[in-house]
């Protein structure tokens, strides 16, 4: 039965980067139960230092990861070395630090749940567990 | 009390409140970044940026180190130190500040910072930060106070269609650097600057403008200065004086998507010194991105006039007058001009998130009656030059 459950969640995570390879995410918060739209701009500002009316805390995947190189692409508008330089230019001239990262989704997802006022992104298909909103579905 | 009391008194109550409310311990965070350049130039006539025509690595190769300490939610302190393979630069500190974010639109620095004038000013050397290998000299080579004390503020503010943020500062500078092996005093008193980022859609604008009031002491012409002032001819002893106000405005554009970008920078340096020239500088630069290369094309130039020199000393009145009149005309003579031409091109590998190699051809044309950059041993050398480099940098 174990054998079943690791093939089924397997073909899950399967799927689900296929999903992101072909550019299906979206952007997932803990509001705290409060309901949220957020338009492009204020995802990417949140992502790369900016601020919002709500203080976010914006949580990354590895650069390894293809939901993130598909965030980047269709969120920041940047590829993944622009994404790098930038942040090396916030950080070593003191202005701000990059967003917390983790290493898996399931880590990212965990994060969100016990982090009230966090952000992250997802492949389009992940179930969303109770207590996280969905905040913004690129086109 | 002196502004720099002031500072060091605020940045020690700051210290001291956010170690009284530090409810956790305070997080040590190490980071670092680096680069090695090689590089040539094609002439046994000149060098420019200390390159000559053999291949040599200890003039632009860096090391930095950036240690940051946060104590609290709102409180952190961070300080950076970098070390200059090449003798003109000074290694050791760079910038030292107390950082406090009462808010994520809100960021106020008291200390030692890098001095924000253009794009690239306070990153200069981290040359992971930007495509070329080097930054455009004619834009990025005309100020001697590279860092400053005091404070700096910034504004993010928060909108549905834009991100928008202003920044200020407001400090001092004081500091002896040497100038062909000459050391010089430069002192600027109110130093300040007003900055503005505006990011829409796929492009980024900065607008920004700085002044300061400059007093430095060249020791080579003081003794010539004294004597003009000795003689009663104040206003061309004023005039031969590094003493006055400066002006900075900077404009730049930049528009990038995942595929290309394009960047442009343009900067005006307005000083109310008769020795300073007046300095008008630009670059265009456009790229492809096709991860894990860049590659790149740009055009840099500069422009430069000094004012005209004052008419006070009577010439054909007596043989003194006239030599002094005639040394008066040659300080101005010798006032090195920098106006120059470039076209680069090259190429940027990421090859790991954190280590990029870089390689650029420069084509340099100067003016044959100026400098242009250069440090000339051949006056035959017609100031047109090709500059090779090759560059790894990283950042950890």
């Amino acid at each position: 039965m174990k054998k079943v459950y690791l093939f089924l969640f397997l073909l899950m995570a399967l799927s689900q980067t296929v999903n992101a390879r072909v550019g299906g995410i979206i952007v997932v918060a803990n509001t705290n139960n409060t309901p949220m739209v957020l338009t492009k701009q204020e995802v990417k500002n949140l992502f790369m230092g900016g601020a919002l009316e709500v203080e976010f805390q914006p949580v990354v995947l590895p650069n390894s990861s293809p939901t993130r190189v598909i965030f980047n692409t269709k969120v920041l508008g940047l590829t993944e070395s622009r994404v790098q330089s930038y942040w090396a230019q916030m950080r070593f001239t003191g202005r701000k630090k990059p967003p917390t990262q983790v290493s898996s989704q399931l880590e990212l997802i965990e994060f969100l749940i016990d982090t009230p006022y966090s952000i992250g992104y997802l492949p389009k298909d992940t179930p969303i567990p109770d207590g996280l909103t969905v905040v913004y579905v690129p086109q | 009390m002196t502004f720099k009391h002031i500072l060091n008194a605020s940045a020690g109550l700051a210290l001291l409140i956010s170690t009284g409310a530090c409810s956790i311990e305070p997080e040590f965070d190490i980071s670092g970044f680096g680069q090695v350049v090689g590089g040539y130039l094609n002439t046994d006539k000149a060098t420019y940026q200390g390159y000559d025509d053999s291949f040599s690595i200890d003039q632009q190769s860096i090391l930095g180190l950036q240690a940051d300490v946060q104590f609290n939610k709102y409180i952190s302190a961070s300080g950076q130190a970098v070390a200059y393979a090449s003798d003109t630069k000074t290694s050791g500190l760079e910038w030292l500040f107390v950082n406090i974010t009462p808010s994520q639109r809100w960021q106020v620095r008291l200390g030692r910072h890098k001095t924000p004038f253009f794009n690239y000013s306070d990153s200069v050397d981290v040359g992971f930060t930007y495509p070329w290998v080097t930054l455009p000299q004619q834009v990025y080579n005309f100020y001697l106070f590279s860092s400053f004390e005091g404070a700096f503020v910034r504004y993010d503010i928060p909108n549905k269609q834009y991100a928008l943020n202003f920044e200020a500062y407001w400090g001092s500078f004081d500091d002896d650097y040497y100038i062909a092996e000459t050391k010089v005093d430069v002192e600027v008193d109110d130093l300040a600057g007003l900055m503005t980022n505006l990011q829409v859609n796929n492009f980024t604008f900065r607008l920004s403008y700085h002044q300061g009031n400059v007093n430095t002491k060249l020791p080579n012409l003081q003794a010539f200065i004294d004597t003009l002032y000795n003689v009663g001819f104040t206003k061309s002893a004023d005039s031969l004086t590094v003493d006055g106000h400066l002006d900075f405005i900077q404009a730049s554009v930049n528009y990038e998507n995942p595929s290309y970008f394009s960047r442009a920078e343009w900067t005006k340096i307005v000083p109310d010194i008769l020795v300073v020239p007046e300095i008008q500088a630009y670059y265009l630069s456009a790229g492809i991105y096709d991860y894990p290369f860049t590659y790149h094309i740009t055009f840099a130039n500069s422009d430069m006039k000094f004012s005209d020199p004052v008419q006070e000393i009577p010439v054909g009145v007596s043989p003194e007058l006239d030599a002094l009149a005639f040394g008066y005309q040659t300080v101005f003579r010798a006032l090195d001009k920098d106006e120059l031409s470039s076209l680069s091109i090259g190429t940027r590998w990421d090859w790991k998130p954190n280590i990029a190699f870089k390689a650029d051809l420069t084509f340099l044309r100067g003016e044959p009656d100026q400098r242009s950059f250069y440090q000339i041993t051949d006056p035959s050398f017609d100031r047109h030059s090709t500059l090779f480099q090759l560059a790894v940098s990283w950042v950890f």
